[in-house]
């Protein structure tokens, strides 16, 4: 099951709530300026339904999902309850295209520094902006923007020791 | 950013601070160590400037030396344009009781003075008789009244942190410069020390932050990053936030 | 500046122990300077008195050139010059004085009425002072005599003389501070006619006073009347002979030496202290001067804060150096009473120029101390020390060009003053310039013994860590860490038990060398001395000596095998000063068959050569004479005698321990030339196989029934009587230098209290990774020890040394050899003392170390 699906089941366990407001909720929570489309959402939600872990409840009938009543069931309930329990499992590769830029730099010979040093800097301007939002944001703003900054932080790290590598191996083929 | 400043700055405001090709070698013969090399820095009043980089690369050497603390061996250091090497030993210790603010990760505050006195050290220096009525005034902007009597090992980390703070904004210095301050704070507590340097800036004053930690350099409004005692060219150097 | 004066206070009140200790240095040193120069002062001030009493520097003193006294009427012929204003005959001796069983020795002064011309009136007790009895009577009785004697206006008492035991009426009982002043206040006075009579001496004085008139040149007339009774009387100026006294210079120079090396232990004290308190304030300093502090609002810190403790030592100082003036200065009177030729006070009063002077070196000192660690702090790079490293580690980066000039001027200093130290002298004890080469030798090795301290800790830390690669190996390191500390540390104990040993073996050595003098001065095992005679080369003349008749009564005595008489006189010298000459019956001896009774032959370096020269009528000077007549064997030598000068050959060379020429000729010579019967000494030879006790009782039988004023002495007590001016100061150095070892107590506690204090971290961590807490109080022990072995080593080396130097400047300025001797077990005993000291100060530390809890001391910062 998706980040999305056990998102929803998330909003839902409060209280029952309509699609539309199902699509607001997620993207103000979770998407983090990266909006989902709305067919994601509905087709996400016809497949919870079809699990029986949503039930359609009332609300306005009609052609789209938007006007739905959505709730939880005792299924969802379980579910939601067996994702939170789970560990998610560690990502190995998570800035693999970085990675894989400073791989194919190296063995092609050009400057990995170089792919290191813009990337540094676009991160730390990405980081600076989160920082400005976040001190204008409320709790949730704030914890989502804590969450991006050391994500962004562990990639600046994975950088910053990777150039002391680099320069270390520098100085020891350098005589 | 900078060439937002460039702008921006009348003719007359002096930079806060200004550094030309400033040097600094340690020791000589074989052991000599090439603390910087041809570092420029400039900061305006009201700019937050963060300097990055790995240890040994030259940070504390140069915000020594913007503070007058140490003499570069080339190269020359501009306080509101106030040329640090026309001053003697005397000048420079009132410059920097005046128009400097330090904050240190270690060895901040005296053990034996109480809170409101040492935010008030820099104007009892100066002989200054509302000089404790300043430090209180400094003290309730951090937050700490209600501490202004106790001694910092009665403080935590990052109250000590914060006093260290209000006593270098008391004299309302040209330029604050904070060396790690955050280097031995918990997250938190290192936020809110963080902020008040944002808001340091925010009221004016020029800033210059010291950290090898990003999320800590992401508060300044401009990042330098120094490799092996020089500054590395930054090509994004001008992707401003501001606003 | 209100934050200075918060900071300083802060500083002294957040470190109460090491405050504490400070303030004690220092006020052991005020209170040790104060009583010192308590002493001095008082010392001083007696000779002023006795000055004022004597009417001053236009007086002057006539005294015998031969026992027995001068001519009364002398006084009248003196007076006939027209520079004299006034001339008193005067009567001086000492006595029995008894009143039914109460006995005392008394000091009897006689004259006629013209003494009131010579004395000041402030001198004469006012009325108000004076107990006179209704109808008069003989004598004059001070107040303290008469309480001795338990006697009354009008009472009888007895006077023993030669002419026997003669009751007088007491006529008044008086007071005054002057008279209070000498004997120890036994003071009895008569007109002089009765006087005479009653001592046998009619027409005779021991004494005639002179009054110089106000324009007269004092110094000329003294030398004029000096060559107009040459060998009848020398003429003197007591005033200046008073200031001028070895005795009473020998006692400035002992204590001042002394509170030198106190004043330098209590600096040695604060400075050590001190430099601690900055080295643990370094960051503190740093960041002050981040913060934009100027050196010179840091220095003013230190200064008040110095100010304050040095204050608060020296008030603590002043009140405890008084008390202790109270023990010194009767102790010095007991040292010299017997022999000076003032009278010492008996007494301390409070004096202000002391206390001065006292609390200005204590607050000087302690600021001085505390400012030149603090100078190099400031001047010391903030930056530096903003580095987070343990205080304890710091240390300033000594220059090697630097340490290599200060040992280029201690070496120097030290050739320079050996170079300078046998050069010829002028044998003056108030001499300054005499002293400097001792001085220079002295700064020399303590520079050079500072240099070497450091090696020699290294040393014994590699040792240490060869032989416990643990605990051994830990203190080595931290004797190793910070050599300048160390050497601090171990200079604060090296000084004071170095004064120790130097003392100690300088005096031993002197001992041993009177000693020398004594054994061969009284050879006989019985001697039969005239009251009068007090001995010493201050008063080596008799007032009554004993008469040749009394020698018949003593030969008389049965076992009685010879009996030997000796004479002394007062000469004066070809150069203008005053001398002695001691006859001594060689030839006597010779006849009687008794010549082993006469030893003073081995003082010289051919004793036959002496002996047979002496016996044919030759002279010896003592080396002293010698060089300040520069005489030579052979060489003729004219002296004034009461029968008009006399020219001799000189025969010899002997030592003597006297600050003045002295000189031997046989007694048959000495009576011939000098017409003087009389003996202040009669060696008893006793006959073969009787005990010397028995016949001590039979001579004191012989002597009361006989009513000679004389008593018996073995030879054992005269020699101890000899010895004793020297050794009863020798209590009193020893005190000062034991007391100086608080010093070193105090220094090496506050060392080790912060050493332990900067090293909490350190022994935390330790404990942490799996040392236990005694190897950690053992770790600290041993650096003790290393502190207190090579401190001691250096002491004894450097006490040794400098004993021997002390000798030969001192043998330098008597012209005789003053070799040492050293006391092994006191040698052993202040070693064992010092390893003691230095671990018993760092016992409390190590006991705070012992319970610091881990995980507290790992959260310290």
């Amino acid at each position: 099951m998706s980040l999305v699906a056990h998102g929803l089941l998330g909003l839902l366990e409060d209280r029952p709530k309509h699609g539309y407001d199902l699509r607001r909720s997620f993207d103000e929570r979770f998407a983090g300026g990266r909006p989902l489309r709305s067919g994601q959402v509905y087709s996400t939600l016809g497949r919870l339904e079809r699990d029986g872990r949503v039930d359609e409840v009332g609300g306005e009938q009609g052609p789209g999902p938007e006007r739905h009543l959505y709730a939880i069931t005792k299924a969802g309930v379980a579910e939601l309850e067996r994702w939170l329990s789970t560990p998610e499992p560690p990502e190995p590769y998570l800035q693999s295209v970085v990675f894989a830029k400073v791989v194919v730099a190296l063995s092609s010979g050009r400057s990995a520094q170089a792919v290191l040093d813009t990337q540094r800097d676009q991160h730390v301007a990405a980081m600076r902006t989160l920082t400005r939002e976040k001190e204008r944001a409320d709790l949730a703003g704030m914890l989502r923007a804590d969450f991006a900054l050391l994500h962004l932080d562990a990639d600046v790290r994975w950088i910053d020791l990777t150039l002391a590598r680099l320069a270390r191996l520098g100085k020891e083929l350098r005589p | 950013m900078s060439e937002r400043g460039t702008s921006e700055r009348t003719m007359s405001t002096p930079l806060a601070v200004e550094a030309r090709g400033l040097s600094r070698v340690y020791g000589n013969g074989p052991d000599a160590v090439r603390a910087l090399h041809d570092a420029d820095l400039t900061i305006e009043a009201g700019e937050f400037v963060a300097i990055m980089g790995p240890s040994g690369s030259g940070k504390s050497t140069l915000l020594h030396l913007v503070g007058g603390l140490d003499r570069p061996d080339s190269g020359e250091v501009r306080i509101e344009g106030e040329t640090l090497a026309e001053l003697n030993d005397e000048a420079l210790a009132h410059l920097r009781r005046r128009r400097i603010g330090f904050v240190l990760q270690f060895f901040n505050l005296f053990p034996l003075l109480s809170a409101r006195e040492n935010v008030a050290f820099p104007l009892l220096l100066d002989g200054r008789h509302d000089a404790l009525a300043l430090a209180d005034a400094a003290l309730e902007r951090v937050g700490l009244s209600e501490r202004a009597k106790h001694r910092p090992n009665q403080l935590s980390g990052g109250e000590q942190q914060r006093v260290a703070v209000a006593r270098a904004l008391v004299t309302k210095p040209a330029v604050v410069l904070a060396d790690e301050p955050t280097g031995s704070l918990d997250s938190l507590a290192g936020e809110d020390v963080l902020r008040l340097l944002r808001a340091a800036a925010d009221d004016g004053h020029a800033v210059l932050l010291i950290t090898h930690h990003a999320p800590a350099a992401a508060y300044a409004d401009r990042v330098v990053r120094l490799r092996d005692g020089a500054v590395v060219p930054s090509a994004d150097d001008v992707a401003s936030v501001a606003g | 500046m209100t934050l200075v004066r918060i900071l300083a206070w802060r500083r002294v009140a957040d470190r109460p122990l090491r405050s504490c200790l400070t303030a004690a240095g220092v006020a052991v040193g005020v209170a040790f300077l104060f009583s010192i120069l308590s002493l001095n002062a008082q010392l001083a001030s007696t000779v002023s008195d006795t000055e004022t009493l004597l009417a001053g520097p236009r007086l002057l003193q006539v005294t015998p050139a031969a026992p027995g006294g001068l001519p009364e009427d002398l006084a009248t012929k003196l007076a006939a010059d027209p520079r004299v204003e006034a001339a008193a005959p005067l009567l001086v001796t000492r006595s029995k004085a008894s009143n039914g069983d109460h006995e005392t020795g008394v000091f009897v002064l006689a004259g006629t009425p013209d003494v009131a011309n010579l004395v000041p009136t402030e001198a004469i007790p006012s009325m108000d002072q004076v107990q006179l009895a209704k109808d008069g009577g003989d004598i004059v009785l001070s107040r303290a005599l008469a309480q001795r004697l338990h006697a009354e206006p009008g009472d009888e008492v007895t006077i023993h003389a030669s002419t026997g035991k003669t009751p007088l009426r007491v006529a008044a009982i008086v007071s005054s501070p002057a008279l209070d002043r000498i004997n120890g206040g036994m003071v009895a006075a008569m007109p002089l006619a009765p006087a005479q009579e009653v001592f046998g001496r009619t027409g005779r004085v021991d004494q005639i006073m002179l009054l110089a008139g106000p324009d007269a040149d004092v110094d000329a007339l003294r030398r004029d009347l000096g060559n107009a009774i040459d060998g009848i009387g020398v003429v003197s100026s007591p005033g200046a002979a008073a200031s001028a006294s070895t005795d009473f210079l020998g006692i400035q120079m002992v204590t001042s030496m002394v509170g030198a090396i106190v004043v330098l232990a209590a600096l040695v004290l604060v400075f050590h202290t001190m430099s601690m308190a900055t080295a643990e304030r370094r960051t503190e300093i740093a960041l002050a001067r981040s913060l934009g502090s100027t050196r010179r609002q840091l220095l003013i810190v230190t200064l008040i804060e110095a100010g304050l403790l040095g204050s608060a030592g020296t008030a603590v100082g002043l009140l405890a150096g008084g008390a202790l003036a109270r023990v010194v200065v009767p102790l010095a009177r007991v040292a010299y009473g017997g022999s000076a030729p003032v009278d010492l006070p008996t007494g301390v009063s409070f004096q202000v120029l002391p206390a001065v002077v006292a609390a200005a070196a204590g607050i000087g000192g302690a600021v001085l101390g505390a400012v030149l660690p603090a100078r190099s702090a400031a001047r010391a790079a903030p930056v530096d020390a903003l580095r987070p490293a343990a205080p304890y580690e710091w240390r300033d980066p000594g220059r090697p060009t630097r340490r290599l000039a200060i040992a280029a001027v201690g070496a120097a200093l030290l050739a320079a003053g050996l170079a300078l130290l046998d050069r010829p002298v002028s044998g003056k004890l108030n001499d300054p310039v005499a002293a400097l080469p001792g001085v220079a030798v002295f700064a020399g090795t303590l520079i050079l013994v500072t240099m070497l301290v450091p090696f020699a800790t290294r040393a014994a830390a590699n040792l240490l860590g060869r032989l416990s690669p643990t605990t051994g190996r830990l203190a080595g390191d931290a004797v190793r860490s910070n050599p300048r500390r160390t050497t601090i540390n171990v200079m604060a104990l090296l000084l004071p038990v170095t004064i120790m040993i130097t003392t100690t073996v300088a005096f031993d050595g002197g001992l041993d060398q009177i000693g020398r003098f004594a054994r061969a001065t009284v050879a006989a095992p019985l001697n039969v001395d005239a009251d009068s005679y007090i001995g010493g080369p201050a008063s080596p003349v008799a007032s009554q000596p004993l008469a040749h008749a009394h020698q018949s009564v003593l030969e008389a005595v049965p076992g009685v095998r010879a009996v030997l008489p000796y004479e002394n006189a007062h000469i004066r010298l070809p150069d203008d000063t005053q001398g002695v000459v001691y006859a001594v019956p060689l030839a006597a001896a010779e006849r009687a068959g008794v010549a082993d009774m006469v030893q003073v032959a081995r003082l010289a370096s051919d004793p036959d050569e002496f002996t047979r020269r002496l016996v044919a009528g030759e002279i010896a000077a003592s080396h002293f004479a010698a060089r300040a007549l520069d005489l030579h064997i052979g060489d003729h030598l004219t002296l004034p005698t009461p029968t008009g000068p006399e020219t001799f050959t000189v025969g010899g060379f002997f030592d003597d321990w006297a600050f003045q020429g002295t000189f031997y000729v046989d007694l048959d010579t000495y009576r011939a030339v000098w017409g003087d019967a009389g003996a202040h000494r009669f060696a008893i030879v006793p006959a073969a196989g009787t005990s010397p006790d028995d016949l001590k009782g039979r001579i004191e039988a012989a002597l009361a029934a006989a009513a000679i004023p004389a008593h018996v002495i073995t030879r054992d007590e005269a020699i101890a009587d000899l010895q004793t001016n020297t050794t009863i100061l020798l209590p009193l150095l020893r005190g000062m230098t034991l007391a100086s070892l608080v010093f070193a107590v105090l220094a090496l506690a506050n060392a080790a209290f912060t050493a332990v204090t900067e090293r909490r971290w350190l022994f935390a961590l330790q404990q942490t990774l799996g040392m236990t807490r005694r190897e950690i109080a053992r770790s600290l022990a041993l650096e003790a020890i290393v502190v207190g072995v090579v401190g001691t080593i250096g002491a004894v080396l450097f006490g040794i040394w400098y004993a021997t130097v002390n000798n030969r400047f001192l043998g330098n300025m008597l012209a005789i050899t003053i070799g040492i001797s050293v006391p092994w077990t006191f040698v052993a005993t202040a070693a064992v003392l010092g390893i003691a000291v230095a671990l018993g100060a760092t016992y409390f530390p190590r006991r705070t170390a012992k319970r610091m809890t881990i995980i507290e001391s790992l959260r310290f910062d």
